[in-house]
């Protein structure tokens, strides 16, 4: 239980020293008090910087060999924090005559509805979390065990070599967990999932409001991409199911996105690098690098987007390239950027090189697709994963933002290939070559969609002359108009997919009944004893091995029946034979080889084929699990 | 009165948002080791699962509070018996006295409708 108040104010104190703050002094120590950034986005921004930078001072901790531990990360953040606030009082002038960019000035009927679609925001998602916060979702459970792990060893997890794990999910919960003391098994995760949820939609707000300039557009980013939609995958599902790579990717991302506009944006100008041009540049390459320690396949996704932001930037600027060309050569070939960069490499390659590039996981993502979920989805897939009333919007903002394209702004480069990229890697993977599920793609399709959305709602209904591409603009009032277009979407689409998504009330006896298992088995076997449980009738059964901690392979399980069949994947059948017909030949090969001698099953499903056999006593019984010893 | 900037009003009411989300995301998160939220089931165990001795112990999560148990033999002879009261939340230890022979040896634990059964098959 973490519900007490010292607990709650020692998370809230991590959040704010461990993650905001070093976020916060990095901003200050690179742009000083300057107006080019404005309040909010130096509310906004730091979070996700102060997430990267958090790794970054683990791998150092790592690096020199020193355990991770509640004073070492202490010390460590504090240095980084003092060495930020050092160049800053030392670099910067603190006296600023620049005033703050207008985009930030909100009308009080603008203001208003801001608040207003934050609240909903916050509302539903917590609405929707309160029967799911418990600790149940499979993916929470292992990203849990490895958080543990952490926790527990002082170190950062190895994960046993496996690729499937990525060191950036786990450092945020690890470093809270070390420095607060919050349990795994609180809300903690899910509240920390929370809120990077929720700055990952404020990230694309402030992005938007930067690219194409305009209020209204990134006040209804707050209707696409927070309001509507707002349980269904990849928001509070994710966010309640543990999918931190892509809720973290989903931060990560449009940050990388922001910065990398912020550095390029001289270009709708001139040709002159702005005065902070190459600061951001850095700022964006530490972005990237982060995602990279963050999540392959968002960093997989960012790198072939990144590859069409290209094409489509140099192409749509092919008679200015040869100015162009030096330019992004003066920005690169910088001491910032640079340093940055090749910091960067060295801290990957030499100090803390994440699993999936030692074990080559690229090679396994790049190639025809080898199954049925990987050939690429159907616009019914999309749309029902992305919302009708959202993707009918985002392909009509495809055609209004190529019909009003600005070649020299490179967020409309960054918003296109956003989208189209996504779109082509999701629907047709086999032209990209790309051998990864589909819909695990597709999931991110629904942020550029809603600024796409947003775009071309407000094109089509703003009332402000810029507003008039292909002529379509009425002259009605904007905010009336949006609030109408909203509330019918609001009621008709949006809502009605997230009202579909709430549970019935969570029945938490299963939940129980699994913990109290699992805690019958921690006390009462040792690491000798192997034990074999169901994972497709036991609830929140992933948990068991946090219990347990004897290795992320161990308990053994059953995995779901699906997996025995595909033929794309043998493997092992004995998990599958040790609980099926546990006295058939192969089953007491198995028992023998595994050494396994407890098995934990739900008696609804699985207890008839135990209870005939002498040579398994039923050692524990409630009405949702039993569990047997194998005594000879 | 205080005034807050128009900026500063988003930033602020989104940290309040959040603060109080949490917090009651805090609140709820251990319902499901509550008996308010999570009734109507009780587990029984051997506390030695590994050797022969029957001691056994049942956990009560559920509303009612009157157990009564039993050891059968082969599921048919009774060896003994006995009633006991469990709170609800509470766990209780019970070394019941008998015989252990060499039979499939069952404890069987009643609480309204609601049965459960361990057993273990007793080879000496």
């Amino acid at each position: 239980m973490f519900g007490s108040i010292t607990g709650q104010i020692s998370f809230y104190a991590t959040l704010a020293l461990a993650f905001f703050l070093p976020g916060y002094v990095l901003l200050l120590a690179i742009f000083g008090k300057s107006k080019s950034l404005s309040t909010l986005e130096r509310s906004i921004l730091p979070f996700g910087l102060g997430i990267i930078s958090v790794d970054f001072l683990n791998f150092s901790l790592a690096g020199l060999h020193l355990p991770i531990t509640r004073l070492s990360l202490s010390i460590s953040i504090a240095i980084f924090i003092s060495i930020c606030w050092a160049i800053f009082k030392l670099h910067r002038k603190n006296t600023n005559t620049d005033t703050e960019s207008s985009l930030f000035n909100f009308s009080k009927s603008q203001l208003t509805l801001i608040l207003l679609l934050i609240f909903l925001t916050v509302f539903i998602k917590t609405a929707y979390l309160s029967d799911t916060v418990f600790p149940t979702s499979t993916d929470m459970g292992h990203h849990m065990y490895w958080t543990q792990w952490m926790i527990d060893n002082h170190r950062l997890p190895d994960y046993d070599q496996m690729p499937d794990f990525i060191i950036g999910e786990q450092i945020p919960f690890g470093t809270i967990g070390i420095l607060s003391g919050a349990s795994v098994f609180s809300a903690f995760p899910v509240v920390m999932l929370l809120l990077v949820n929720l700055l990952g939609i404020l990230t694309v707000f402030i992005l938007t409001l930067r690219i194409f300039k305009r209020k209204n557009i990134a006040i209804l980013i707050l209707l696409f991409l927070g309001v509507l939609y707002a349980i269904t995958s990849p928001q509070a599902k994710f966010v309640s199911g543990g999918v931190v790579g892509n809720i973290l990717g989903n931060l990560l991302m449009p940050l990388a996105f922001y910065f990398y506009y912020r550095s390029l944006e001289f270009f709708e100008t001139g040709f002159a690098a702005a005065e902070n041009s190459r600061a951001f540049l850095a700022l964006a390459i530490f972005t990237t690098f982060g995602l990279f320690y963050t999540h392959h396949l968002t960093a997989f996704i960012l790198l072939f987007i990144f590859a069409m932001i290209a094409a489509i930037f140099f192409i749509a600027n092919f008679k200015d390239l040869k100015n162009i060309f030096p330019a992004l050569s003066r920005l690169i070939f910088s001491p910032q950027v640079l340093a940055t960069f090749f910091a960067g490499l060295v801290f990957f390659f030499f100090i803390f090189t994440p699993n999936y590039v030692k074990n080559s996981a690229v090679n396994t993502a790049v190639g025809a697709p080898s199954k049925e979920t990987r050939v690429g989805l159907t616009m019914e897939n999309l749309r029902s994963s992305i919302g009708e009333a959202r993707i009918a919007l985002g392909f009509l903002g495809v055609i209004i933002l190529i019909a009003g394209f600005k070649k020299r702004n490179f967020g409309h480069s960054i918003i296109l290939a956003w989208a189209v990229m996504i779109f082509l890697m999701s629907t047709q993977p086999h032209v990209l070559f790309i051998n990864l599920p589909s819909n695990r793609i597709g999931n991110y399709l629904s942020y550029p969609i809603a600024i796409l959305s947003a775009y071309s709602l407000y094109t089509l209904f703003g009332a402000d002359k810029k507003s008039k591409v292909l002529g379509l603009a009425s002259s009605g009032n904007l905010i009336r108009a949006g609030f109408i277009v909203a509330l019918t979407f609001v009621l008709v689409d949006g809502i009605s997919d997230s009202a579909a998504a709430f549970k019935d009330k969570t029945d938490l006896a299963p939940v129980a009944q699994t913990f109290d298992a699992s805690n019958y088995l921690a006390q009462k076997t040792s690491s000798s004893d192997m034990i074999l449980k169901d994972h497709n009738y036991i609830t929140a059964d992933s948990w068991m091995k946090i219990f347990l901690m004897r290795g992320y392979k161990y308990p053994l399980s059953r995995g779901y029946f699906k997996r025995y069949e595909d033929e794309t994947k043998p493997r092992e059948m004995c998990t599958l034979q040790m609980i099926a017909s546990p006295d058939n030949a192969e089953a007491r090969d198995c028992f023998a080889e595994t050494g396994t001698d407890f098995i934990m099953i739900n008696p609804r499903y699985d207890s008839a084929q135990f209870r005939k056999l002498k040579n398994f006593d039923q050692t524990y019984s409630s009405s949702g699990i039993n569990i047997y010893y194998r005594n000879n | 009165m205080l005034k807050i900037n128009p900026t500063n009003r988003i930033i602020y009411f989104f940290l309040a948002l959040f603060l109080a989300s949490s917090a009651y995301l805090f609140a709820i998160d251990s319902r499901y080791n509550n008996p308010e939220y999570n009734t109507d089931w009780y587990a029984v165990s051997f506390t030695d699962p590994k050797s022969d001795r029957l001691d056994f112990a049942i956990e009560n999560f559920s509303s009612r509070t009157d157990f009564h148990w039993e050891i059968l033999a082969d599921n048919t002879e009774k060896i003994s018996q006995g009633d006991v009261e469990i709170k609800t939340g509470e766990r209780k230890e019970l070394s019941p006295l008998g015989n252990v022979s060499d039979k499939k040896m069952t404890i069987r634990v009643s609480t309204g409708e609601n049965v459960q059964e361990i057993y273990k098959n007793i080879r000496n």
